[in-house]
């Protein structure tokens, strides 16, 4: 039963990894992405990392990707068009970069994973204060760092976003054809 | 059930290589960001597996500070689509080319 759920989502995980990549339209994209996350849940919570499913799906698939409908939604950008010749090269770049790092990465984690001894039986739940003495003790610096890096992207993002007051310097020239 | 762990790292490297695959290839850069928000899960997916198989709580705290990374990087990343997109009309990562000139 375990093994049929596990193909599940890994199937869905996989098929909805491809469609975030060859969809045409963001939005398509965005809601993809959403499921890829609910499947990776799906697997966090087979392997007994129930903790992770509920950050995953809290933190991610609510917040971050609401973000970026709504920024979607802001900016109505419709489907691509078609592509200017000079870049098609980056396009073939990109699916021979792509192909040799699925081998590579594929080959890798075969090999580790026929090496490494993985437990029969998934390990009993890691207690929650296990990571946040893990957070608190041996990656202190980084978890503070952490918290300045989320009030300098906060401010930043206001920064960059935020409607131009008239207190900081002198207003941009307009460009010639005006803004709708 | 020890085949959940290699299947988890073998999914963790094919969305990788999927996600490497369409921040080369999208040209919208939303989509560029989706494609990279991609990679990002598949590192989570590795590390919670790795710490999972382990039994060792770091594997968490790096999934803590990869999600944190991630929200940072979106919202500095969108706001920046937005101004991009009042100066010019358009988010293409091919026609931002001011640098390049």
């Amino acid at each position: 039963m375990a093994e049929l759920t596990y193909s599940l989502f890994f199937v869905l995980a996989l098929v909805s990894a491809v469609l975030v990549v060859f969809s045409r339209h963001p939005v398509h994209g965005a809601l993809f992405l959403i499921l890829t996350m609910v499947a990776l849940a799906g697997l966090f919570i087979l392997i007994n990392a129930q903790w992770a499913a509920v950050f995953q799906i809290l933190v991610y698939a609510g917040a971050i990707m609401v973000l970026f409908l709504f920024v979607i939604m802001l900016l109505n950008i419709g489907r691509a068009g078609e592509l200017p010749v000079s870049t098609r090269s980056i396009r073939r770049a990109g699916v021979v970069f792509g192909l040799a790092l699925a081998v590579q990465a594929a080959a890798l984690m075969a090999r580790f994973g026929a090496e490494a001894a993985f437990p029969e039986t998934p390990p009993p739940l890691i207690p929650i204060g296990r990571i946040a003495l893990a957070l608190l003790t041996r990656y202190l610096y980084a978890f503070e760092l952490t918290s300045v890096m989320l009030l300098v992207a906060v401010i930043g993002a206001l920064a960059l976003a935020g409607r131009r007051s008239s207190a900081d310097g002198p207003p941009e020239p307009q460009p010639p054809g005006g803004r709708p | 059930m020890s085949f959940f762990y290699q299947g988890n790292l073998l999914l963790a490297a094919m969305i990788f290589a999927l996600g490497a695959f369409g921040v080369l290839w999208k040209q919208n850069a939303i989509a560029v960001f989706l494609c990279l928000e991609l990679m990002l899960n598949a590192c989570n997916l590795a590390f919670v597996t790795l710490a999972q198989a382990q039994g060792h709580p770091d594997g968490f705290a790096i999934f803590i500070f990869v999600v944190t990374v991630a929200a940072a990087e979106a919202g500095i990343g969108l706001a920046l689509f937005i101004k991009v997109f009042h100066e010019r009309e358009h988010i293409d990562a091919d026609r931002m080319i001011m640098l390049r000139d």
